[in-house]
């Protein structure tokens, strides 16, 4: 059963552009979904839209069969999905252990510890990691918070392949160990490769693959 | 963790921007304090000036006025004419002290009494010739009924440092310098003769008061009688009886009213007053005391007020200035805290913690920061705008404090709300998208 489910959404940017001309999908939760396409075609907008960061021209998107739009988007971004940043977006006078403390009250080490940061790196100034390492906060922040969606905009971007490969493992066990629904938007073909259904956005249209 | 948590570690990890801000509200907090205490300060004082001076009025008896000296009498010289109008009584006295609004009532006659010491010797001066026929020197002294409205006193030129003023019940009490006593060794209550060449006596005075003032004035007069240490003040019984006069008969007396305000009214209700009704007085007002006393207060006073909207004017606006460039610089950390859910309010509520955990401190830093300038700025301002006023107390109360914080802190909420506005109006996706 779809968890996440999205219907004509249209969004034009500055009044002029039609970033997305009527986008549909659906998502399950137990699966990693990958959405390819070129620089600029909107998938980071479609991304923020199913994440309620920001809201469509016009379309509906339905969580759990609940109009977002009517529920609320930050309901919607503090209770069902959680965000991984290619930027990582990590809050930079706290510590990594405290950035995972955003988003759930319990304690962030086992977490931050299972996704390969040692006490004492959990405990450092998060600007002082390297930048796999403050992906890998992003992405423990991200599990911590117990949301059943995950949203990811290019989380392998900035690392080079061997950690990029981690993330994407992190990413797969995410799925389908903790029965999360995982949607990566990605240029890496090598993650595509990987997920469970693959998107390809395509002036402004979205189609499997 | 919630935004109290996050304020506290903002405000402890980011050293810089919270050194300058506890500086900025210190810096802001105490000049406010410094302006309000001494605005109060001058208030007060004036206050006291209106209370203690306010205004006078002068009545005399009509002197000049020649058909109040009769045909006159001849003598060996020629022919003298005596003043045959109304002197200024005791009963007079008495009718106008009772006149509402009336403060006090004084006469004094500068150098109505020359005096040469019998038993205590003066500041000589360039020349010693001795008029007195082996006494020394005379100096003259100012015969008063209340020594206290005297002007000199009044403008704090001269200060009672020891005993007290000469009351209108006084006989042969004397006021000397503090400079004239540590000469001769005197002090209150200690007697000390002189003789009166006019009316060939020696009269022995009690000390009742020794005042400050003249220490610094000049020494090098030609005579003893040009310098101000030797003068001093007698009351107005002992000259009467020195001169044989058998009841009160002044030439001019001086009113204290508590306001210049109702100078005009309190004027009319004295010259109608049935002991005054048909006298031969001249009567004059006369504001200038006040007016040179309280009118450098009362610009003072105007000054502090100005200083003190500017303050809170310019505070408002650097804070805002500050905080906004600052939270604008926090705009990519919002769009964070509202991708993880977080709510707009809750981020305006850190931002405000935040400024609230420095401003506290600050408070409490500006309180003792402001408390010992705030007397020398004060007596620093008076000395440079009212230098005849003395004794102005400032201290900063709990009423400023209270005025102070209780302005600064809206200040502050608002301008946290404004620069929070800076960085929550857009959706999350627009920010994290602009800041990327």
């Amino acid at each position: 059963m779809s968890i996440l489910t999205f219907s004509d959404l249209k969004y034009t940017y500055d009044g002029k552009q039609n970033v997305l001309r009527g986008v549909s999908g659906q998502m399950e939760q137990g699966k990693l979904y990958a959405i390819l396409g070129p620089s600029g075609c909107g998938k980071t907008t479609l991304l923020s839209l199913i994440g309620g960061l920001d809201s469509p021209t016009s379309g509906q998107i339905y969580f759990d069969g609940q109009d977002i739009a009517k529920t609320g988007l930050s309901d919607h971004r503090k209770n069902h999905v959680a965000f991984i940043f290619q930027a990582y977006n990590l809050i930079d006078y706290l510590t990594p252990a405290e950035n995972v403390s955003l988003t759930s009250k319990l304690p962030p080490l086992p977490i931050l510890e299972r996704l390969g940061l040692t006490k004492e790196e959990a405990r450092r100034n998060v600007l002082k990691l390297s930048g796999g390492q403050q992906q890998r906060v992003a992405i423990a922040r991200a599990l911590a918070s117990e949301a059943p969606v995950i949203l990811a905009d290019e989380p392998t971007g900035n690392l080079d392949e061997d950690t990029a490969q981690d993330i994407t493992d992190i990413l797969k066990e995410s799925a389908h160990k903790m029965n999360k629904c995982v949607v990566v938007v990605t240029h890496s073909n090598a993650l595509a490769k990987q997920a469970d259904v693959v998107f390809r956005l395509k002036k402004g249209l979205l189609s499997l693959e | 963790m919630n935004f109290l948590g996050r304020a506290i570690r903002y405000c402890w990890r980011q050293k810089i921007r919270s050194a300058i801000l506890l500086l900025v509200f210190t810096l802001l907090a105490s000049s406010a304090l410094i302006a309000l205490s001494v605005g109060h300060a001058v208030a007060k004082g004036a206050n006291v000036v209106k209370q203690t001076v306010g205004a006078s009025i002068r009545i005399e008896i009509d002197s000049g006025n020649s058909g109040l000296y009769g045909s006159g009498a001849e003598n060996e010289w020629g022919t003298a004419y005596q003043y045959q109008g109304d002197y200024i009584t005791q009963e007079v006295i008495d009718a106008i002290a009772k006149v509402d609004g009336v403060v006090d009532c004084s006469a004094e006659s500068e150098g109505g009494y020359w005096g040469a010491g019998v038993n205590f010797a003066y500041f000589t001066g360039a020349f010693n010739i001795d008029f007195t026929g082996g006494y020394g020197q005379s100096v003259p002294y100012t015969v008063t009924l209340n020594s206290e409205l005297s002007a000199n006193f009044l403008n704090g030129t001269y200060t009672l440092e020891e005993g007290r003023h000469i009351r209108p019940d006084d006989s042969y009490a004397v006021l000397i310098s503090r400079e004239l006593a540590d000469k001769n060794g005197l002090s209150v209550g200690d007697g000390i003769t002189m003789y009166d060449l006019d009316s060939d006596s020696e009269n022995t005075f009690e000390i009742v008061g020794i005042f400050g003032g003249t220490e610094g004035m000049s020494k090098d007069a030609m005579m003893a009688d040009g310098i101000p240490a030797n003068q001093g003040y007698i009351d107005m019984n002992s000259y009467n009886e020195i001169f044989h006069r058998e009841a009160m008969a002044l030439g001019s007396l001086d009113v204290y009213l508590s306001s210049a305000e109702n100078i005009q009214k309190i004027l009319h209700t004295i010259q109608n007053l049935p002991e005054l009704q048909g006298k031969t007085f001249i009567y004059s007002t006369d504001t200038e005391n006040f007016a040179r006393i309280s009118h450098p207060l009362s610009s003072l006073q105007a000054m502090m007020d100005a200083a003190v909207i500017g303050i809170a004017m310019a505070s408002a606006a650097i804070i805002a200035l500050l905080l906004i460039l600052w939270t604008r610089s926090r705009k990519k950390e919002a769009g964070i805290l509202l991708a993880v859910g977080r709510s707009k309010g809750e981020i305006v509520l850190q931002f405000l913690a935040e400024n609230i955990l420095l401003a506290i401190p600050s408070a409490a830093a500006s309180f003792a920061l402001a408390a010992l300038p705030a007397e020398k700025v004060g007596a620093y301002l008076v000395r440079q705008t009212a230098s005849g006023v003395t004794g102005l107390a400032v201290a900063i109360h709990a009423a400023d404090m209270a005025a102070v914080y209780g302005v600064g802190a809206p200040v502050l909420i608002l301008s946290v709300l404004l620069s929070a506005v800076t960085a929550i109006r857009w959706k999350p996706g627009v920010i994290l998208s602009q800041m990327d």
